[in-house]
């Protein structure tokens, strides 16, 4: 049987407490789209720009790497038509997908270096001459890489979730009854904050796909947030219950009210935890927000 | 898939006044290890009271830049290697606590075991996936006298000892040589850096405290690096939050050189 579709998505992004003591602005971006009656896909997407020394256009590039995602996969969905079979959802959001969302953010960041091209200032600390846009020519790495940004995101369609993760951040799941996962497992070679991003030589290789049926076992919330979240956190379950908590206050207290409170979470857990950047993009299941309070379950 | 159950947990539904969500707050843990040459070598011209004196006097400068930042968590400890390597506290000691206890020279210099301790102790469970790159700071006179190559071999096949930033304070003339110098690019492994160079006890105490302090706050606020060989920013990428490092040569020689 196929959920009934009434998803509502949120977001929140915040300056990290050690960044604003350095100056430095925030690197992360998020874009949604909520369904709509003509447009019955939720999309959610959040971009972590590096932020160090060589990329130093990479809150340009994280929005670049959010706004292409949204649009990108928007049309990705569309083209395969709401009956596909999900085995050809899957094999194309594998195969298709890394490659169609790396060319559309190189073709951004093009679009942007051609708007504003890079100073000698920007490049005064580095060997090389700034990088010039040239007709039919690629741009050099250290182009992109002054970009750099990571990506996280989700679609939500009235037959599947497709989850995509390209480089560190987190994706969780949390479903009806407290139970909290990543969907996609969590690479642990992203140390010490390396990471592959957009910008890496082999992006589309790198990429994380997992596309669920919309039936059975549906999760009640879908939240999408930056490292700089998972990192305030002594260990992985201390980190799941964002989750979860998340949930239950969407339950008891409303969309609402989370969605006037998320900020401010996030920039007290920011100052107490990593001094990172911290974004977050969350989908929450209307259908699984009415909860009974004396059985400690929600509907769905 | 990594699964957690909270279902009925402390934070249940019936809360009456959300608070932030999650659980137990942390901040990131960073290992900062001083390999210290404690070799006959360093007896002479009193090289082994600088280096004590150097990172004794550092220590109090390390904690000011450890508080500045809250988000990481600064642990300290050295070994010692000269005819074996020996750690000098059971275990990595929270900077606060750390105290040097002043080291003594005599004997060889067996840094490829030190080495291959460190890449011991930088595993699992020490180092966890939200832990900060560790620091391995080498502060020496001369070459090694045991198997340095097997000990580094060692080190970086250990993925925490190549995420590790890998400096070296070099003391005196015989450190300048071409055969030391090898020896230091090979521990670092990354062409944007050069070895400090100390050839008088006051320039020592001034590298050893810069290590202790603007090398420490650097790691300890880092930026995204790309995990990519092709772009030229792999564990090195540390030259891009760390620019003050790139620029730093021998200095050429000084009326007040003594060693």
């Amino acid at each position: 049987m196929v959920m009934s579709l009434r998803w509502t998505a949120l977001s929140a992004s915040v300056q990290g407490a050690s960044h604003q003591k350095r100056g430095q602005g925030n690197q992360d971006a998020v874009r949604l789209k909520n369904p709509s009656g003509s447009d019955d896909i939720l999309l959610l997407a959040v971009a972590d720009g590096h932020g160090s020394t060589r990329s130093f256009r990479s809150d340009r590039g994280a929005a670049l790497a959010a706004e292409c995602a949204l649009r990108e996969l928007r049309h990705f969905i569309r083209r395969l038509g709401p009956d596909a079979p999900l085995s050809r959802v899957r094999n194309q959001a594998k195969t298709r997908w890394p490659k169609t969302l790396i060319a559309a953010w190189k073709s951004a960041v093009r679009a942007d270096l051609t708007a504003r091209p890079f100073t000698q200032l920007e490049f005064a600390a580095f060997p090389e001459a700034p990088p010039v846009v040239k007709p039919d020519a690629e741009l050099p790495i250290s182009a992109y890489l002054a970009y750099g940004a990571t990506l996280l995101a989700v679609a939500v369609t009235p037959r599947y979730i497709l989850y995509s993760q390209l480089g560190d951040g987190d994706i969780l799941t949390v479903h009806a009854d407290g139970v909290a996962s990543r969907p996609l497992p969590r690479r642990h070679e992203f140390m010490a904050n390396q990471t592959v991003s957009l910008c890496s030589h082999y992006a589309t290789d790198e990429f994380q796909i997992r596309v669920d049926a919309l039936r059975g076992r549906v999760p009640a919330l879908i939240t999408l947030s930056t490292d700089g979240y998972a990192n305030c956190f002594g260990d992985d379950e201390s980190f799941f219950k964002v989750g979860v908590d998340l949930l239950s206050y969407l339950r008891s207290e409303g969309v609402d009210f989370v969605g006037e409170k998320l900020e401010e979470w996030l920039r007290q857990s920011s100052h107490d935890g990593s001094g990172d950047d911290i974004t977050v993009g969350l989908a929450a299941r209307a259908n699984a927000l009415s909860f009974s309070a004396r059985s400690g379950t929600g509907s769905g | 898939m990594s699964v957690f159950d909270f279902a009925g947990g402390e934070n249940a539904a019936s809360e009456p006044a959300p608070r932030r969500p999650g659980g137990r707050m942390a901040s990131r843990p960073l290992h900062f290890i001083w390999l210290a040459d404690g070799s006959g070598s360093m007896r002479v011209e009193g090289k082994i009271q600088a280096l004590n004196h150097a990172i004794r006097e550092a220590i109090p400068h390390m904690r000011a830049a450890a508080q500045e930042n809250p988000h990481a968590a600064v642990f300290v400890n050295a070994i010692r290697f000269a005819d074996e390597a020996r750690w000098m506290d059971k275990k990595l000691t929270p900077v606060s606590e750390f105290r040097w206890n002043d080291i003594e020279a005599s004997g060889a210099t067996a840094l490829g075991e030190a080495l291959t301790m460190v890449g011991e102790t930088l595993q699992p469970p020490l180092m966890t996936d939200r832990a900060l790159a560790p620091v391995i700071a080498l502060v020496t006179d001369g070459l090694p006298t045991d198997d340095f190559q097997a000990g580094l071999d060692h080190l970086l096949s250990k993925p925490w000892g190549r995420q590790a930033l890998r400096i070296v304070v070099a003391i005196g003339e015989d450190s300048a040589s071409n055969e030391a110098q090898e020896i230091f690019r090979a521990f670092m492994a990354n062409d944007a850096l050069r070895p400090f160079h100390a050839n008088n006890p006051e320039a020592l105490a001034e590298q050893i405290r810069w290590v202790s302090t603007a090398v420490l706050k650097s790691v300890s606020s880092p930026a995204g690096q790309v995990h990519d060989q092709a772009t030229g920013t792999t564990a090195a990428g540390w030259t891009a939050s760390l620019p003050l490092l790139t620029g730093v040569d021998a200095a050429g020689p000084d009326e007040a050189d003594v060693w």
